[in-house]
């Protein structure tokens, strides 16, 4: 394991967690949008972490299985049922009158914003502890 | 740099003030004074990128500057063990 592996894996988790908190941002930014490109309203976007595990830093190896994560995909909540408002004048609406508004929760999305930013620090705080303990280590020679 | 150059390193500058038994001690410092250098032409670069053209990621840039900064001290510990090992010689009464 190389001195600075830990660095690079505490630096998968900030991208990941960053990437999250971006799309959380655009779902809360698109929580009242009724038309989209794809056409219909929006829907929540949800992202995928995957770990990225070398076959070479196994233990039988000497190596530590050390791991980075990464964003394996961003998939689009079509489970989450979308919120219907009745407006007749509104230009979305269907025949019956009924537009359907985007299955944005927001209070879960400012839970999820939170857990991300949570998660982001926790990555910080990792690189912080491992700056200080190498230079800890560098007083040992003193 | 790998951890066990690192070692190899540490071990000398543990046992400085004798002969180092290595093979060639100013290679091995050569060596990391250019990884060091290494880092920090790195470190300026990924800066420099992410100013002026926002390429890379703010958090790759800082990690950047913190493996070039871990390895700038690390430098620096050994050059102050050579240096003191150098003064205690000079120093030794003939």
């Amino acid at each position: 394991m190389g001195p600075f592996e830990l660095l690079e894996v505490a630096g998968s988790g900030l991208g990941a967690e960053r990437v999250r908190m971006s799309v959380i941002t655009q779902n809360i930014a698109n929580a009242n949008v009724t038309s989209t490109p794809e056409g219909g309203p929006f829907r929540r976007r949800i992202v995928q972490f995957q770990t990225i595990l070398q076959e070479s830093r196994r233990w039988a190896n000497g190596g530590v299985p050390a791991g980075g994560v990464r964003v394996s995909g961003i998939r689009t909540d079509h489970a989450t049922p979308l919120r219907k408002v009745r407006d007749p004048s509104h230009p979305h609406a269907d025949a019956d009158g009924w537009v359907s508004m985007p299955n944005v929760d927001l209070a879960m999305e400012m839970v999820d914003l939170m857990n991300a930013s949570k998660s982001y620090e926790a990555n910080l705080a990792s690189i912080r502890v491992y700056r200080e303990m190498m230079q800890q280590t560098m007083q040992i020679t003193r | 740099m790998d951890v066990a150059k690192i070692h190899s390193l540490l071990e000398q500058v543990s046992k400085s003030g004798t002969a180092p038994q290595r093979p060639d001690p100013t290679q091995a410092f050569s060596d990391l004074l250019h990884e060091a250098s290494e880092q920090q032409k790195k470190a300026g670069a990924a800066a420099e990128r992410f100013i002026t053209s926002g390429e890379g990621e703010l958090h790759q840039v800082q990690l950047q500057m913190a493996k070039a900064d871990i390895t700038f001290r690390f430098l620096l510990e050994v050059r102050n063990k050579l240096t003191e090992a150098y003064q205690e010689v000079s120093r030794m009464s003939v």
